[in-house]
């Protein structure tokens, strides 16, 4: 496994990919008036940052995470990344990874990693390379010819990662990528993330519901209340690189979370306790 | 780093297990089917059910060979087979595009699938007086009949199917700008294809029926002409051997299309 | 986001339904179409007020239907269930009888009509006959699956609560076969009357189905569209009263488990 990227040239756009979020709103018509799901939300990533967009369930980070990657409209407010101002999706710098694996059932491991590069038009051949270089980078050489099925669902959720790194994209927005993973496959795939970014470099955006998961893994965290979803607070993570399991334990780690347990704290006391508290 | 999960068995000990298992089944089947015709046999020689009425397998079978010899096997089974092909192309391409068009939007889905599926439940012969009227003795009438039975199955499996498609992967193929043919191709389309299959298969037997049902009430040539003329005529040898016929018939088409839905179903769980 | 409320939908059927009306009414005078094809919709309506064709009452011959499809239905109810559930019950049987069954779908019943109109006649009973026959399949097929549910249901059960615990046991069991022999039920109605009013086209005395093949006879076929919207609405009222019974049911069974 190289530890340099094998881009070349690429170093030089994916500094490019910052995103900046101007006064974005979105208002959903229902029958007994506008239903507020994001309020005015204004923050900035820096190209090259890991970072992550925190809050309870139903504060709309899903939503604003959509309206990054242009799937959605906000109904004011615009979001910018690398300097261009999004409407709609933009396959070519911005890649998705959603919740569940989105893996297409009927197309073979290796068809739904080149899919995006099919989409593209890119010929066959290099679209094997490509395929195989991604696979190799989340563990899953051995697993081209699988069906998703036969897949667990760490694996499952890799190949979708590696579908979105093959296309090369500037920025990686993730959403809730390991939500539906056990605790420990869980860590796992959160550090080989950040070591992923580490190597590969990118802008990448990873909404998750675990204070522990944003702290531990992201260089930045945006913090939204919930209903409607307004920010809270933008927190530098001025942890070292290394980010191993036992820096959990630690008087910083803990303090960083703290600050955004306080901020966050009424939204999840109003509703179920979060996962893990 | 990477975590161990085995995959799967390995596909040759996999196919070998599937296979002797499906082998044993059918034997089964197979035997209940003998055992079946044994019975009717014994039941028919020894008068505990009326031979007259009820014939036996082995009178069927001498039967079978006098109206083959007398060349009045092919000719009917071909006129049905005839209409039967042409009914089911008729309903496959209007029922498929009707029911991606229907099934594409929750709405039409909601609003349309309740109607089709009272008239799926309707005896659709009391229509055929209409349609021998309005489309004449000919094969014209019998066609479009049996396209009216198989395209109602159809119509329902490919909108349940279109509405299968996730809205996930909606979002996927956006997210990577994939044009309409790409999304089409990619996603709609392998999407519904299982449903799809299963709907081909019951709406083939559904026109098997209505064509019968057609050639029963008002045809010269035919199975079904055969079967009424042969049950009002007192024959019922021959009443049995083109019974059989048209079960064979159908039994046939079903059974391709059951074949090809279980090919076309492999990547579901 | 994407659910469309009971509402909507109602508003959105019956809208269709007056869209239909409306064109039915005006495209044959629009397209100068035979009536022997499509008779303008108001023509059809009038025909409620001529007498029928075959002769009788709209009412006696609806209820003849409704009596013939009552007996099949019964029939098959009770000869399904008591078929189904001793061969259900029997692992190594459930798994013949499921293949057997799904083959047997192919079999064209119908074409067996004549043979039910020569051994008994053009009465009533060849109509019972017949659609129990026709109806018993889809019986036989949901008890022999929802037998198969009760066995996975006791064993896990079984284990986990112990037999002492059989009244709950047989609580959850009834549930488990009671919800697939109900939408067999549900299917053997629809079944019963498609046997029912077929048959009465190929030769009855009376009944909705024997009003069609006489008025087709004559060519009257705007009375033919007209039974035709009678046998609809029969068939409507008779599949919503059971499907309400079998929302009733549920509801009971539910109850009693808890």
């Amino acid at each position: 496994m190289s530890t340099q990227p094998t881009r070349t040239g690429q170093s030089a756009t994916k500094a490019s990919g910052g995103i900046t979020v101007d006064d974005v709103t979105m208002e959903y018509p229902t029958p007994s008036g506008p239903l507020t799901a994001l309020q005015a939300i204004s923050f900035d990533i820096p190209s090259g940052v890991l970072a992550s967009v925190v809050g309870a369930s139903g504060c709309g980070k899903s939503t604003l995470l959509k309206i990054i990657a242009g799937l959605l409209t906000p109904t004011r407010g615009t979001v910018t990344v690398g300097g261009a101002t999004i409407t709609r999706p933009v396959p070519e710098h911005i890649a998705v990874v959603f919740q569940e694996d989105a893996l297409l059932p009927w197309y073979r491991i290796q068809d739904n990693v080149a899919l995006g590069l099919a989409a593209r038009r890119v010929p066959k051949a290099k679209r094997r390379e490509a395929v195989a270089a991604a696979l190799e980078k989340v563990g899953l050489s051995k697993f081209e010819r699988a069906y998703p099925h036969e897949l667990s669902g760490g694996m499952r959720q890799r190949a979708a990662l590696a579908r979105a790194l093959v296309l090369e994209p500037q920025v990686l927005l993730l959403d809730e990528p390991f939500a539906s993973l056990d605790e420990q496959t869980r860590n796992l795939m959160g550090q080989e993330l950040r070591t992923l970014h580490s190597r590969i470099g990118g802008t990448m955006v990873m909404v998750t519901h675990s204070l522990t998961e944003a702290v531990l893994l992201s260089d930045r965290v945006v913090a939204l209340s919930a209903r409607p979803g307004r920010l809270r607070q933008e927190l530098v993570i001025d942890l070292p690189d290394e980010r191993s399991v036992d820096l959990i334990d630690t008087q910083q780690f803990g303090d960083f979370r703290h600050t955004l347990w306080q901020n966050l704290q009424e939204d999840w006391l109003t509703q179920d306790a979060p996962a893990d508290g | 780093m990477t975590t161990s999960t085995p995959a799967a068995l390995g596909p040759t000990a996999r196919v070998r297990r599937l296979n002797w298992a499906k082998l044993s089944l059918a034997l089964q089947v197979l035997a209940v089917l003998v055992a079946f015709l044994v019975l009717w046999e014994v039941l028919s020689r020894t008068e505990v059910i009326d031979p007259r009425i009820f014939s036996s397998p082995t009178l069927i079978w001498d039967m079978w060979w006098v109206l083959l010899d007398r060349g009045l096997i092919w000719p009917h089974l071909w006129e049905t087979t005839r209409h039967l092909l042409w009914a089911f192309v008729l309903f496959t391409v209007v029922a498929g595009v009707l029911g991606v068009v229907l099934g594409m939007r929750q709405y039409t889905f909601e609003v349309f699938y309740s109607p089709i599926a009272i008239f799926f439940a309707f005896p659709k012969v009391t229509l055929y007086p209409i349609f021998l009227i309005a489309f004449g003795l000919g094969a014209q009438s019998k066609i479009l009949f049996g396209a009216l039975f198989g395209f109602f199955p159809l119509v329902m499996n490919t909108m349940v199917g279109v509405r299968e498609v996730r809205r996930l992967h909606l979002d996927l193929m956006r997210s990577i700008g994939a044009g309409p043919l790409f999304k089409f191709f990619r996603l709609l389309l392998p999407a519904t294809l299982p449903s799809f299959a299963t709907g081909l298969r019951i709406g083939f037997v559904y026109a098997g029926i209505g064509i019968l049902l057609a050639e029963m009430f008002a045809a010269v040539r035919g199975l079904g002409n055969r079967i009424i003329a042969a049950g009002y005529q007192g024959t019922l040898d021959q009443f049995w051997v083109y019974v059989v016929l048209s079960s064979l018939l159908l039994l046939a088409g079903a059974g391709f299309f059951r074949i090809l839905e279980l090919r076309l179903s492999r990547w579901r769980p | 986001m994407e659910q469309v409320s009971r509402s909507s939908r109602l508003a959105g059927q019956a809208g269709l339904a007056l869209i239909v009306v409306a064109l039915w009414e005006v495209l044959p005078r629009a397209l100068d179409m035979s009536p022997l094809v499509l008779p303008p919709f108001s023509e059809v309506i009038v025909q409620f007020n001529r007498p029928l064709t075959g002769g009788g009452t709209l009412g006696h011959h609806t209820w003849v239907t409704v009596q013939q499809v009552g007996g099949a239905f019964g029939i098959a109810a009770v000869a399904g269930i008591a078929v189904g559930l001793p061969l259900g019950m029997i692992p190594r049987v459930r798994a013949l009888a499921l293949p057997l069954l799904t083959a047997a779908f192919a079999v064209p019943i119908m074409v067996l009509i004549p043979l039910f109109l020569v051994s008994f006649g053009l009465g009533m009973k060849s109509k019972v006959a017949f659609g129990a026959l026709y109806a018993f399949f889809p019986v036989v097929f949901n008890v022999v699956a929802g037998a198969g549910n009760v066995e996975k249901i006791y064993f896990d059960v079984a284990r986990a609560y112990g037999l002492s615990r059989s009244e709950r046991i047989r609580k959850i069991i009834l549930r488990g076969a009671a919800r697939n022999t109900l939408n067999g039920l549900q299917m053997a109605v629809a079944i019963s009357i498609i046997a029912v009013v077929s048959i009465e086209m190929f030769g009855a005395l009376a009944g909705l189905g024997y009003l069609i093949h006489r008025a087709g006879q004559r060519m009257r076929i705007a009375e033919v569209y007209a039974l035709i919207l009678v046998t609809l609405l029969v068939a409507y009222l008779l599949l919503s009263a059971v499907r309400w019974l079998g929302r009733l049911f549920d509801v009971k069974l539910e109850i009693s488990a808890g």
